[in-house]
């Protein structure tokens, strides 16, 4: 009955756009805190004019389209953004931690070094001394507990942090499900391109993505069909259409405690961790990375090269009982760990060893054979340290220069692209122990001693005496010397112990250095004819603080790292290299927070709801819709009117 | 630019929580007094500041150092004080003895208390200190230093070992000295060489300690010197001959009683009247022991003299331990001056680290302590920042359109 261009129609048309309008409006003001939601705004175009007598005629008004307000740009600065700011936020609390660890006064390594050689001071004045001593073993028992707490302790950040890329990546799962899903329900819905996308669904799936983005970078794809393909890492799909692929940690083939990243695509399976950053994935690989692994490497180094040259010290000395040559620490030098990789396929094997606790390094190494010679190659920069060649008689040992390690190749039939993967001083800082608990095996004495016959006419003086080679086999045989001229002045040494003479008619330089049996003295004076010098054992010899003092002195001697670094040095620039990366963590977290507030707001001015704006448009469209309704009620009188004309 | 209602919540909450983070680091701050309340607040001052804090605790390890070897050396100097006092009084007992007018009698009661002095003199040189350990051993600290044979000799039983401390970080010092040193290696005679009179000498001819004279030519066999009297009553001669008195004749002239004989540097003189053939050593010095000198001392008083020879065998004997105490006195008073000197060195070594530990404290603390006063400012303008924050979102979050509809 009513046209489009009557007053019926044109009044029914405005009355169901502004109703349509105003239920818009209302689920914007209902909408108004919820995450994700875009703000919905009702298109109203006039509808098609019709042609009355070659003219138009408007017939009123349309709801063309509903359209949710998105800037796709600035969507995707927030993506950015989320993905960042998550990355520094995980990496910082997880840094802060480790920095607190490092620092802290009861867990730190400083202060229990500190107190170690206190008691090595204080012994060193007393050598005799029990108490002294019972210092120095009950400290040396702090110090390595100290190493073994800390170790645990970066053991359970890494078994947590484990637990955390299990459970991300467990997440990302399902979010990536999830999306793939909506994917699937936008498409049959009609896509975005459609005058009625749909909206909710789309804003939907927009949150789960920014959640995604938080757990990981991605970038983003948009198809013509409406569906968005997420892309992770360089380049893996994790959401193509409506299927998701996955990522899963598994445990990795070169360090047994770690977990690392794979994706999985069909049946394939590859390892990705190198490639995946951002987010709270990101954050905590690259944590791991950054902080973790080198701070357990460097307190490994630190804690068998500590060992090892504190060893080499004591070695030479001698203790209460008159024995020599005995470690204090535990060795932590031979058996360093070595793990053929699991697609090796020859029968070679090789050990480490630790052989120059100075030229130590806290990297590790990867030995791989290329079918002509074994390459030894650092894992931290991929350089080339060393080449061996595989032929030879076995087993034989390599000294390998600068790294200060001995490799040996006990059995070698590799085949071509066998590698082994080598870490020298691996769980050093776990496996540091002392290796005596008695207070008389403390070595605070030298091995000999050295004295001039009351007989003699002259006035040289003689040394007491260091040790050149503790392991010289006559070390602590007796021997004399004897001026057996004067003018020109000659000496004879004769082991008499051994009973043989070791040298005869040497000159004499007053103040330089002689050598026998291992034992270094000087002679400085003028002697006599006849005088005699004799070096022996040091028997008895409870008050000698030699070897004391050459321990305690070892806390203020650069002997690591090529010699340029004392103990406490090398732990302190662990601690700041980590409270650097914590500081700059955190700069990096505020100023990703910055911008990513910044894009939130301009992304809230595009599609956020203004409850005053809402407000406005309710009172427009309800007044709309009164007017709207008033024409109905103006053509119903009209048509009344006609009524009444025709009934009289 | 459009503002969402959710965003403009979002921006007062935000403004609230970031003074109240502000405020509680204030808080923590003042609370604590330091300025750096993590590591990663200022990671290259706390690395600054562990490595001063590890110099100083070191250095307060060396200044505990210092005072463990101030404690023993002065334990080791109030030892070698007594031991001075008591050969001073040895020395003033020997010149009496040495006086014509004591009897043989007279002389046994001085050579009982040289005996009784020699006993402490062994006693303090086997001191043991607080910890049951000898002084005097070098390191062999539970064997005791000094004992005397059956046969009479005094042996040393320690070896040369010398304690050192370390008082600074590149300063170490002795804090011992080996008994052998103090008490054995004297020299006797007069340091360079010795001189003795023969037991078998008939004449009363005394011998003085000689001196040298330019540069001594030391003969591992020593001088003798011999005198002639082939006349008797005729005028008497002296021959000086090396190699233990087997080698060629150096020096000899006629003897005049108290005129210096010299030869190869050295210069000696004898008084009285030598006998013909009376012969006398002078040899390098050797060491001789402190306890040998009292011992001989001793030995010598308790010695009868009944003839004039053996009076003047008595005197050159006398004049020879007095000699050799002076020797023995003069080689304890060195060591005392050494101990003296280290003692020295140890107090402005301990000023030195005084100072530095002072000084690292400083910057310690101004590394690390609180600026106070723009602390408290700084929260004052906290809780302004906060009180205005929490206000304004009150009031803002209070204004809607809807309220006037």
């Amino acid at each position: 009955m009513s046209t489009s261009g009557d007053v019926y129609g044109i009044g029914t048309s405005g009355l169901l756009a502004f109703q349509r309008a105003l239920s818009v409006t209302s689920h914007n003001i209902a909408n108004v805190n919820t995450e994700g939601y875009s703000r919905q705004i009702a298109e109203i175009t006039t509808r098609e004019p019709i042609n009355v007598g070659g003219r138009q005629v408007g017939t009123g008004v349309n709801i063309n389209s509903v359209r949710r307000m998105f800037d796709e740009l600035v969507n995707r600065q927030v993506t950015n953004y989320t993905s960042n700011s998550s990355l520094y936020e995980t990496y910082h609390t997880l840094a802060s931690q480790v920095d607190e660890l490092l620092a802290n006064e009861s867990i730190g390594l400083d202060g229990s070094l500190q107190r170690f050689f206190d008691a090595l001071q204080v012994l060193s004045t007393d050598p005799s001394s029990n108490p002294a001593r019972e210092g120095v073993l009950s400290e040396a028992q702090s110090l390595v507990d100290r190493f073994h707490t800390l170790d645990e302790h970066l053991n359970d950040i890494n078994n947590h942090l484990n637990n955390q890329m299990r459970q991300f990546t467990s997440e990302l799962n399902t979010l990536a499900a999830s999306f793939a899903d909506l994917n699937q329900q936008i498409v049959a819905n009609g896509g975005s391109k459609m005058d009625f996308p749909p909206n909710d669904l789309m804003d939907k799936r927009n949150l789960v993505l920014q959640q995604i983005a938080s757990m990981v970078s991605v970038s983003t794809v948009e198809m013509d069909d409406g569906s968005i393909n997420i892309f992770v890492g360089s380049g893996q799909p994790m959401v193509l259409g409506n299927q998701a692929f996955t990522l899963q940690a598994v445990n990795s083939t070169t360090n047994s405690s770690q977990l690392e990243l794979a994706y999985n695509s069909g049946s394939t399976q590859v390892i990705v961790t190198d490639l995946i950053d951002g987010g709270k994935l990101g954050g905590v690989l690259r944590f791991r990375d950054e902080v973790v692994d080198p701070v357990i490497a460097q307190l490994d180094r630190l804690a068998a090269g500590f060992a090892m040259s504190f060893n080499d010290q004591h070695r030479i000395g001698m203790d209460l009982e008159g024995d020599i040559n005995n470690n204090f620490f535990g060795d932590l030098t031979a058996g360093g760990y070595v793990l053929p990789a699991a697609g090796n396929t020859g029968t070679a094997n090789i050990t480490v060893s630790i052989s120059d606790s100075s030229e130590l390094t806290a990297d590790d190494y990867q030995m791989n054979y290329n079918g002509l010679n074994y390459t030894l190659v650092n894992r931290s920069d991929n350089s080339t340290v060393a080449t061996f060649p595989p032929a030879g008689a076995f087993p034989t040992t390599y000294t390998v220069a600068g790294i200060g390690i001995d490799i040996t190749i006990n059995v070698s039939n590799p085949n071509a692209g066998d590698s082994f993967y080598i870490d020298p001083d691996h769980d050093a800082a776990k496996n540091i122990d002392t290796a005596i608990n008695r207070l008389a095996d403390i070595s605070a004495a030298i091995p000999i001693r050295a004295q001039r016959s009351l007989a003699n006419l002259g006035d040289a003086t003689i040394s007491q005496g260091t040790v050149a080679n503790i392991n010289n086999p006559n070390l602590m045989n007796t021997v004399t010397i004897t001026f057996s001229s004067i003018s020109p002045d000659l000496f004879d040494v004769f082991d008499v112990t051994a009973g043989i003479p070791l040298a005869t008619n040497v000159p004499y330089t007053s103040g330089s250095s002689i050598t026998y049996n291992g034992v270094t003295i000087e002679i400085t004076g003028a002697p006599q004819l006849n005088d005699v010098f004799t070096i022996e054992k040091n028997t008895s010899g409870f008050g000698d603080n030699r070897n004391a003092l050459f321990l305690a002195g070892l806390q203020t001697t650069a002997i690591l790292e090529n010699g340029t670094g004392t103990y406490q040095e090398l732990y302190g620039s662990l601690i700041s290299d980590v409270g650097n990366k914590t500081a700059q963590a955190q700069t990096s977290k505020i100023a990703q927070g910055a911008l990513l507030e910044n894009a939130q707001s301009r992304y809230q001015s595009v599609s956020g709801v203004n409850l005053d704006e809402e407000a406005a448009n309710i009172m427009k469209f309800q007044q709309a819709y009164q007017a709207a309704a008033q024409i109905m009620v103006t053509a119903n009188s009209m048509f009344q009117s006609l009524i009444d004309v025709f009934r009289r | 630019m459009r503002i969402s209602t959710s965003l403009m919540q979002q921006l007062g909450i935000n403004a609230i929580t970031e003074q109240q983070a502000k405020l509680s680091e204030t808080q923590m701050q003042l609370a604590t007094g330091k300025r750096i309340l993590s590591a990663a607040d200022d990671p290259s001052a706390v690395s600054v500041i562990t490595g001063l804090r590890q110099s100083l605790e070191t250095t307060e390890k060396y200044q505990s150092n210092a005072d463990t070897g101030i404690s023993r050396l002065n334990v080791e100097e109030s030892t070698l004080s007594g031991t001075i006092d008591i050969l001073q009084r040895v020395r003033v007992l020997a010149l009496q003895g040495n006086n014509d007018s004591q009897t043989n009698e007279t002389r046994q009661y001085i050579a009982n208390e040289i005996r009784e002095l020699l006993s402490q003199v062994v006693g303090v040189a086997n001191t043991k200190d607080q910890n049951g350990d000898y002084l005097f051993s070098g390191n062999q600290v539970r064997t005791q230093p000094f004992s005397q044979l059956a046969s009479g000799t005094f042996i040393y039983q320690g070896d040369e070992g010398q304690r050192h401390v370390q008082i600074g970080s590149e300063r170490q010092i002795a804090t011992s000295d080996p008994g052998k040193g103090i008490f054995m290696e004297v020299r006797n005679g007069n340091g360079t060489f010795v001189t003795r009179a023969n037991s078998a000498n008939t004449g009363t001819g005394t011998i003085n300690a000689g001196y040298v004279s330019g540069s001594f030519v030391p003969d591992i066999n020593g001088y003798e010197l011999t005198f002639l009297q082939p006349i008797v009553n005729g005028p008497i001669t002296y021959e000086v001959r090396d190699n233990g008195g087997a080698g060629a004749i150096i020096a000899s002239g006629n003897y005049s009683s108290g005129v210096n004989i010299s030869f190869n540097g050295a210069v000696v003189a004898v008084e009285g009247v030598p006998a013909n053939n009376d012969k006398f050593t002078i040899k390098m010095s050797s060491n001789q022991s402190v306890f040998e000198t009292l011992d001989n001392l001793a030995a010598t008083l308790e010695t009868k003299t009944t003839s004039d020879a053996s009076k003047a065998l008595f005197h050159n004997n006398m004049g020879a331990a007095i000699t050799d105490i002076d020797r023995a006195l003069e080689n304890i008073e060195s060591y005392r001056a050494r101990i003296g000197a280290r003692l020295n060195t140890i107090d402005s070594q301990k000023d030195v680290n005084e100072t530095v530990m002072l000084q690292i404290k400083g910057s310690i603390s101004s590394l690390e302590d609180l600026d106070f006063a723009e602390a408290v400012g700084r929260l004052n303008l906290g809780l302004t920042g906060l009180q205005a924050a929490q206000q304004s979102y009150t009031r803002i979050q209070g204004l809607s359109l809807f309220n006037y509809m």
